[in-house]
Parts: structure tokens; sequence; C-alpha cells
């Protein structure tokens, strides 16, 4: 079923800009995780990343593709031929992978607020969109049960391991606001009943979720209602490596099919 | 014009190209069947969706069902809705990726080589994007599972 096809000009243009956030996060934190193939502390690990990378990536290819319905350029294009500043993922998710405890702390929170975004998003009118989430939903949930694995495991593991998390979580709470930050059209999206509520509401029930996810190991997750700005473009000199990376094969044919 | 059997039975014969003794059919990806004088119309659901034998498996029933008689045209649409879930194996299914070494999705799953339940998860996470790691830790293989989705 075709997204928004009964839906006016105007609308269509601001469903487009959600959904294209909705992608580019997954896009953006997709490549990061493959970065850690060969290089995690276990073959599993590698492993591991490696097929989170995968899914993350094909979400966003069907994310992308939606854009594409909403009257954008192709997933391709989408992907590999878009400045820094037409991105619109969160710079949580552009940071350099940092340490093991960073790439798993920011992934367990990352999880955790894409399930609610995608929990809410069953809610919607748009079956398309009912149905995406729904598709993603169900590959999720073992990578939210990855990283609270990890995240319990190193937090059992001694004084510095503890530290590095908590460091970690610090790091992630800077830019986590990004992540629910109220956008001036996301009011139209619930008038028009394709989004039940808005996005930005889900910030306390988000907070109060990682909060109960590591309180029990003693860390805290404290995020201020600051930090920078993805969704309007405002992105870091990170965000630009990783897109030349990313794009190279691509800008080198565009129309090669791998 | 073919009947909406023989496009299905045809189809039996293309199979998974990562599991090559499961056929396409018995995994529950071809959905609706819609025939039109020589035009054939075949929903297939994408199963993981970062799956990379999704391209292949398109490619595979077009020119399946190209083959048949009667037939002049042929479209292959990727479909969401129904979802695709592990539910939608058959019994078939189950007992081909069985005798090919990976235990059909469930919970506990009993090892595929000596049929043991004292098997416990090693990694969610395995040589393609819809299987895990066990290890039986009654003969002592690793093995995989289809992962319940």
């Amino acid at each position: 079923m075709e997204i928004g096809r009964d839906l006016d000009g105007g609308l269509r243009a601001v469903l487009r800009e959600y959904v294209l956030s909705l992608a580019d996060d997954e896009l953006v934190l997709g490549h990061r995780d493959s970065e850690w193939c060969a290089f995690a502390p276990l073959i599993e690990e590698d492993v591991a990343f490696a097929s989170i990378a995968q899914d993350e990536i094909a979400h966003a290819q069907m994310m992308l593709g939606m854009v594409q319905d909403l009257g954008g350029p192709g997933p391709d294009a989408l992907a590999f031929g878009r400045a820094s500043s037409a991105m619109r993922n969160a710079v949580l998710l552009e940071r350099p992978n940092g340490d093991w405890a960073y790439s798993l702390t920011r992934h367990l929170v990352y999880d955790i607020a894409d399930d609610l975004r995608t929990e809410a998003l069953l809610r919607s009118r748009e079956r398309s969109l009912v149905l995406v989430a729904e598709r993603m939903r169900r590959e999720e949930r073992y990578h939210l049960e990855h990283g609270r694995t990890w995240v319990r495991a190193l937090a059992h593991g001694g004084r510095e391991a503890l530290l590095r998390l908590q460091h970690a979580l610090d790091r992630v709470a800077a830019d986590s606001f990004d992540l629910f930050r109220p956008i001036a059209w996301e009011g139209a999206l619930v008038r028009a009943g394709i989004l039940a509520e808005e996005p930005s509401r889900l910030w306390e029930p988000f907070v109060a979720r990682v909060q109960a996810e590591v309180g029990p190991f003693g860390l805290t997750f404290t995020p201020g209602r600051s930090g920078p700005h993805g969704r309007a473009g405002e992105h870091t000199p990170d965000l630009d490596g990783l897109l030349r990376t990313m794009g190279e094969v691509w800008r080198s044919d565009p129309h090669a099919i791998w | 014009m073919p009947s909406e059997t023989e496009v299905r039975t045809a189809l039996q014969a293309v199979h998974d190209p990562e599991i090559p003794v499961l056929s396409i059919v018995d995994l529950g990806v071809v959905s609706a069947i819609r025939i039109s004088g020589a035009d054939v119309e075949v929903d297939i659901l994408p199963t993981f969706s970062g799956c990379p034998a999704l391209g292949f498996m398109t490619e595979a029933v077009r020119r399946k069902v190209a083959e048949l008689p009667g037939v002049e045209a042929v479209k292959v649409r990727l479909c969401l809705d129904p979802a695709w879930d592990t539910s939608r194996i058959s019994a078939r299914g189950r007992l081909a990726l069985q005798s090919f070494g990976i235990a059909p999705p469930g919970d506990a799953p009993a090892c595929p080589y000596c049929g043991s339940r004292e098997t416990r998860l090693a990694s969610s996470f395995g040589p393609t994007r819809c299987r895990s790691v066990y290890y039986c830790d009654s003969c002592r293989n690793p093995f995989e599972q289809m992962k319940a989705l």
C-alpha cells in the first residue's frame, strides 16, 4: 500500500520529513555498526554487529522507499547522495564508535528510544507505517536483548567497566534530547491522525525507561533538554567522514548493483 | 491460462538459496497469486528485512512462472501485508530445516543432530540474518536455529 496517497501536499511534505528522520537514524547507526566488523572484542560480536547493521540498513531502505513514495528521490540517491546538512539523523548516531562500552550503551539507549517510537507508530492511521513498524519491531527485539545482555555483563565486570559505562552513559545523555526534541510540524501529523501523539511526548517515558534499565547496576542516566540539533541538519564533521565512506562506491558508479 | 495450483506447484521447485532443501512455498513467502489471461502476478512476503537472498528469490520466482505454458507476463510484487513470520513455515518446511541441520524456530530447540533438549543459546546472531547459534550439551556440537520472528 502506497503511503500518504490521500494526503494533501503540505502533509505529505511533513510526513516525508518525519519518515526521513527515522530512516536516517537507522542508516547512520547501521553504518557505524558495520564498522565493528572484524574489530569487535569477540568473533561472535563481529557477527552480531554485522547482523544488526544489516537490519538497520534494511529498515532505512524500507523507509527511504516510503520517502520516495511521498515525492522524494530514490533510496540510493537519498542514502548516498546527500550532504550532511540534508541529513535528519540525531547527532548521537553519527558519533564515532569510541570504545566498546560507548557503542553498546549508545545502542541500548537508541534501541529503547526506537522501541517507544515504533510502538507509537502501531497506532498510526497510515497502514503502511503500521506495517513497517511491525516488521521492524520483530527484528529490533533481538537488538534490545543484545544490548541489555552486554550492559548487564559489563556492569558486573568490576570497577573499570562500571566507570566506562557511566562515562559512556554521560556522553550518550548529552546527545539524547535530539531524539525527541519537539519539532514545529509534529502537531500537524497528530491532528491528521498519522501519529497517535507528538514524538516529543515520548521524551519522559524514554528517560524513565533508560534509567530503569541501568539503575539496578548503580548507573545513572541524566540527560538535559539541550544538546545538538541533528533533525535540523546541524551535524558534526564526523558525519561528513561517514557519508564520504558510505557513498564512495555509489559516487564512482551510481548504477552499480551490489 | 495456468491455474493457481499449477503456479503454486511450479514454485515448490524454487528454493531458498541459503537453505537449498527448503522450498519458498514451504517457507511461507508466496502469498497471493493473481491470474488474468496470460498475465500472472505473484505476491512475495519478505522474510527478514535485511535478507540478501530476497532479490534472488524474486528473480527465481519470475523465471519459474514464465516457464509455464500459456504464461506471457510475470510480475512479482514484494508485499508487507500480511507480515511474514516464522509461523508461516509449513510442517514440511520445518522438517526440511531440521534435515539440513537447522533447528526450526521455537523455544528451547532440540539438537538437530542428536535430538537432545539439553541445548543453550550461544549467540542470537548467526551466519545469516535468520539464524542463531546454539550449543548442544549432549552431543557437544554447535548448531543453528532459525530465529522466531
